[in-house]
């Protein structure tokens, strides 16, 4: 996931310090995790890019998502926006000491117009924004509408990030996570759910889009699976990251925060940790 | 067979065998029809794919890069030339700021191990391109037990690409003299071995799975050390000059990653002879369920520890246990004795 902003209207859009080389790190690793986890790329068609000549990645953060298309496919024109200048920088540095000549990266903030003519791109990918204020996300939808060439895809994934899990104090974080996310405005009517899961597929209609499929993915990252040490990992670093955000969203309290991190890294070092992550991709056609 | 005299029938040669054909397009991202494509003449490679052809043969690398200098000539050498200048030996100065940033930035508790994760990821991309298959990974002093001596290392934070699993950190053992990484902490310098299979090799390391060589770099603070990067490769002979300097740029950043207090005097390093790596899994299947153990005794006892102190307890058992130590005595474990063997003399 990259992030909530403090104040929508600054244009910074994350939890944390974008510019921090920690959420970097963090995010690129939760990439590889979440990409292996949902079997591949582009899973809801069985990875299979023959017709896809040009693909974005909006929010992109370091690029993983764009790197490894770039990689695999050298006939692939990859680009990747993110709002956050260091990712960028990143993203381009990456590129160039892959010999990656078919990947590039812009900054560009996904809550605005963006910077590219219309039908441009046979797949526009955004995943994991559900931090942004529900109020923005016709809109930017409707941008990725209107750069996807007619017959391209959009495809968009969120999940409830660390819901589903044997950790009361790894969901009582996630929950404050969501809650801070509320009193910025975003989908969630109760605090409890991020509350976009249900909408993402009736954004895609209401932008042109046909054939439009809604598939699950199911990572487990219980205690002994191939997961685990890097969503347990993740946890302790994303709940350290987030704190000063939901602290000053006056959700709870440092000293609460400290406790509640302390139980849930004892927790998930436990043989019986059970957790699962759960996203969800909603995938059209644009007519 | 008659010596090829361009690098299209160099290729041919070498495609004929459909095994290799395939693992070749699979290398280089491409459909192995382009590969006969070009084997006849009918399209060239882009330079991006050049270098790819190059590092997926490292076997027939120089006699491939003459014949593509014959019919490419500026633009091989352009591509060699930035490659080895720009990309291979040194770290991207955007990246420089981006450690520095974080280290002036980060949480106490996230330094170690979310600065070692942001550097061994960047290691990782630059040193293995192609990914034809390495892993890297930051090996640490185990702190003075007995007569404030350092009697072994223990593997950290380590990251893979295939064969080698992207996250190593469940993977890691003790390392002692026997070991590269062993070596290079008491000699602290680099040192390679470029073919780990060849026994009569006078250089250090043993072969671990998918391990053809291997180098490590000391990791250094005024004179002192904290431990080493290791990386090894599925490919022998990978560890050319280039790549070595990359190695030790790395080992430099990393160093930013540890307390100053865990560099140690080199004449405090006195490696023990630690037990193979299967003798060591028995022992450490255990780790997680000791750690939890450990941390919720503290917190019972009023003084809670933080993960990576609860860790280090933990390896210092472990590490008594496995040596031998005299505080082990109490809690070592039963082991068959046949066990203990090691893996390289």
């Amino acid at each position: 996931m990259t992030t909530p902003q403090d104040n929508p209207k600054s244009g910074n859009v994350y939890i944390s310090d974008p510019e921090s080389g920690a959420e970097m790190a963090r995010l690129i690793d939760q990439d590889r995790l979440v990409t292996n986890g949902m079997g591949g790329l582009f899973p809801e068609r069985s990875n299979d890019f023959s017709g896809i000549h040009r693909v974005l990645d909006g929010a992109c953060g370091p690029g993983g998502w764009a790197l490894e298309i770039a990689f695999k496919y050298p006939e692939i024109e990859v680009v990747g926006f993110d709002v956050s200048q260091a990712m960028i920088d990143y993203a381009n540095a990456q590129a160039r000491v892959q010999g990656l000549e078919n990947a590039s990266f812009k900054v560009m903030n996904l809550l605005k117009p963006l910077e590219f003519p219309d039908n441009s791109f046979d797949l526009s990918n955004v995943r994991f924004v559900n931090f942004l204020p529900a109020t923005t996300w016709p809109q930017f939808v409707r941008e990725l509408a209107r750069i996807t060439h007619p017959g391209g895809f959009i495809r968009l994934t969120e999940s409830e990030w660390w819901y589903y899990s044997t950790s009361p104090a790894l969901e009582t974080l996630n929950s404050l996570v969501i809650k801070s996310i509320q009193v910025q405005g975003g989908f969630s009517q109760t605090g409890r759910f991020t509350g976009i899961l249900p909408l993402l597929g009736n954004l895609l209609p209401q932008v042109g889009c046909v054939n439009i499929k809604l598939v699950s993915h199911v990572i487990d990252f219980s205690y002994g699976t191939e997961a685990y040490e890097g969503f347990r990992r993740d946890a302790s670093v994303v709940f350290k990251l987030f704190q000063p955000f939901i602290v000053r969203m006056q959700v709870a309290s440092q000293s609460e925060l400290d406790d509640l991190y302390n139980q849930m890294i004892l927790e998930m070092l436990r043989e019986h940790f059970h957790g699962l992550m759960m996203p969800l991709t909603a995938i059209g056609e644009k007519a | 067979m008659q010596e090829a005299t361009t690098w299209r029938e160099l290729l041919g040669s070498i495609i004929q065998d459909p095994q290799e054909r395939r693992r070749l397009a699979n290398e280089l991202g491409i459909n192995p029809v382009t590969l006969t494509r070009w084997v006849n003449n009918e399209s060239s490679p882009r330079s991006q794919s050049i270098q790819r052809l190059l590092n997926a043969l490292p076997q027939h690398r120089k006699a491939l890069l003459d014949q593509l200098l014959d019919e490419f000539g500026g633009l091989i050498a352009e591509t060699e030339g930035s490659l080895t200048e720009d990309l291979l030996n040194k770290i991207p100065s955007e990246f420089y700021i981006r450690v520095l940033r974080t280290l002036a930035t980060i949480p106490q508790v996230l330094r170690f191990s979310s600065l070692c994760d942001l550097i061994l990821q960047q290691a990782l991309e630059q040193l293995d391109p192609n990914r034809v298959g390495i892993a890297v990974t930051v090996v640490r002093c185990m702190p003075p037990s007995t007569n404030m001596k350092i009697r072994s290392l223990r593997e950290s934070v380590g990251r893979g690409t295939p064969p080698w699993e992207s996250n190593l950190d469940q993977q890691a053992i003790l390392l002692g003299a026997e070991s590269l990484a062993g070596n290079v902490v008491s000699l602290g310098r680099l040192v390679a071995n470029q073919d780990l299979l060849e026994e009569q090799s006078l250089s250090p390391g043993y072969h671990g799975q998918w391990e053809e060589s291997a180098a490590a770099a000391p990791i250094m603070l005024e004179g002192r050390i904290a431990g080493c990067l290791l990386v090894s490769s599925s490919q022998p002979n990978y560890f050319q000059q280039s790549r070595q300097t990359l190695i030790e740029s790395y080992a430099d950043l990393i160093a930013l990653a540890f307390e100053t207090i865990e560099f140690y005097d080199t004449r405090q390093i006195e490696l023990g002879l630690v037990p193979f790596q299967d003798v060591q899994k028995l022992y450490l299947s255990g780790f997680r369920q000791r750690l939890s153990e450990t941390m919720i005794q503290a917190t019972k006892n009023q003084r809670p520890l933080t993960i990576f102190e609860a860790e280090q307890i933990v390896w210092q058992q472990f590490e008594a246990e496995l040596l031998g130590l005299p505080q082990a005595k109490e809690s070592k474990q039963e082991m068959p004795r046949e066990h203990v063997k090691r893996s390289h003399p």
